[in-house]
């Protein structure tokens, strides 16, 4: 036990890094057309006993000091990707559903209608256009594949989180942690997330208008909580994200 | 004996809940951040008539108590009992 035991400490993404075999390629589409800044390269020497190849790991700001980062290995064959789906790092046989493939994918996120519209001009003006534009209650996303395959999302919240979506989000979990294994079921896991909204929604919104309401004074109801912002670090819940 | 459906209370959820407000034998009662759609019999919310769209239509039942989801389509959130 240290003070910092229950703390949450990690500020963001340091970088996340995919291979790919067309370096040119991934720095027009993420430098000259995203407009993304190179941060920090390593030109290494392959070294140790598994004859690893030389190789270029280079990055990406993809703002607030969070970074995008590729490794170049030099002489290392390029995956057949004629047929099949998938991206240079994992590939899929044909028959594979598109919604599985597309679910590991990198979503950046942009403030305004405005700044994600500019993304669409750059991408659609470039090699990699905008393959999908959606948008529903609670967000708008752009979608394009990068020249490695790799699937990449733009997104706007169209409103900020509420306190009561991060509570939500935890009974969610705890409830899919108890229900998961075999047979594990969405009806399974909403009987069970509603015993835990019965254990715990109550007490949380106290939590919530204690917290919030003058001295003295609790303001009740669940639309109290909407909109309302701001760390909630007494939440039975635990921290919540304002 | 009655049932409950339980929906959280953000901007997106509060048509469904008007529209199932209105549907005979169906109490409205909250619990904490969500509201709890009550009824001895069970429901049929139909989905244009709360405007909304696919992602969250999909997404909006927060809990199930006593009840099992018969229906969960473009058309209509009907429930039955289990």
């Amino acid at each position: 036990m240290t003070a910092l035991n229950d703390q949450h400490l990690v500020t963001g993404v340091d970088h996340v890094a995919f291979p790919t075999f067309d370096p040119a390629a991934t720095v027009r589409f993420y430098r000259d057309t995203l407009g993304f800044p190179v941060v920090h390269s390593i030109c290494a020497a392959g070294w140790g006993p598994d004859d690893h190849p030389d190789f270029i790991h280079f990055f990406f700001d993809i703002g607030h000091g969070d970074r995008l980062a590729f490794f170049y290995y030099f002489g290392l064959p390029k995956p057949d990707t004629a047929s099949g789906k998938g991206d240079v790092h994992a590939r899929f046989a044909e028959d594979t559903p598109d919604w599985f493939v597309r679910s590991r994918h990198l979503a950046l996120h942009v403030r305004s209608q405005e700044h994600l519209l500019e993304y669409r001009r750059r991408l659609d003006a470039s090699e990699w256009p905008v393959e999908m534009q959606l948008q529903h209650e609670t967000i708008e996303s752009v979608y394009t594949h990068d020249p490695n395959g790799y699937m990449v999302e733009i997104t706007r919240a169209l409103r900020p989180v509420a306190p009561q979506e991060d509570l939500d989000a935890n009974l969610t979990i705890d409830a899919l942690v108890d229900i998961s294994g075999p047979g594990a079921s969405l009806d399974a896991l909403l009987v069970r997330k509603a015993e835990l909204i019965v254990e715990r929604a109550e007490k949380w919104q106290q939590a919530l208008d204690t917290r919030d309401a003058p001295a003295g004074m609790s303001a009740g109801g669940a639309s109290a909580a909407r909109g309302r912002d701001g760390a909630l670090a007494e939440s039975p819940e635990g921290p919540v994200r304002s | 004996m009655t049932s409950r459906l339980f929906i959280l209370d953000v901007p997106e959820n509060v048509s469904l809940v008007g529209v199932a407000r209105d549907l005979p034998g169906v109490k409205v009662t909250v619990i904490g951040p969500y509201f709890a759609i009550e009824s001895d019999a069970p429901v049929s919310i139909d989905r244009r008539a709360t405007g909304m769209r696919h992602a969250v239509w999909y997404s909006c039942v927060a809990g199930l108590d006593g009840w099992r989801i018969a229906q969960w389509d473009k058309d209509a959130l009907r429930t039955e009992e289990r």
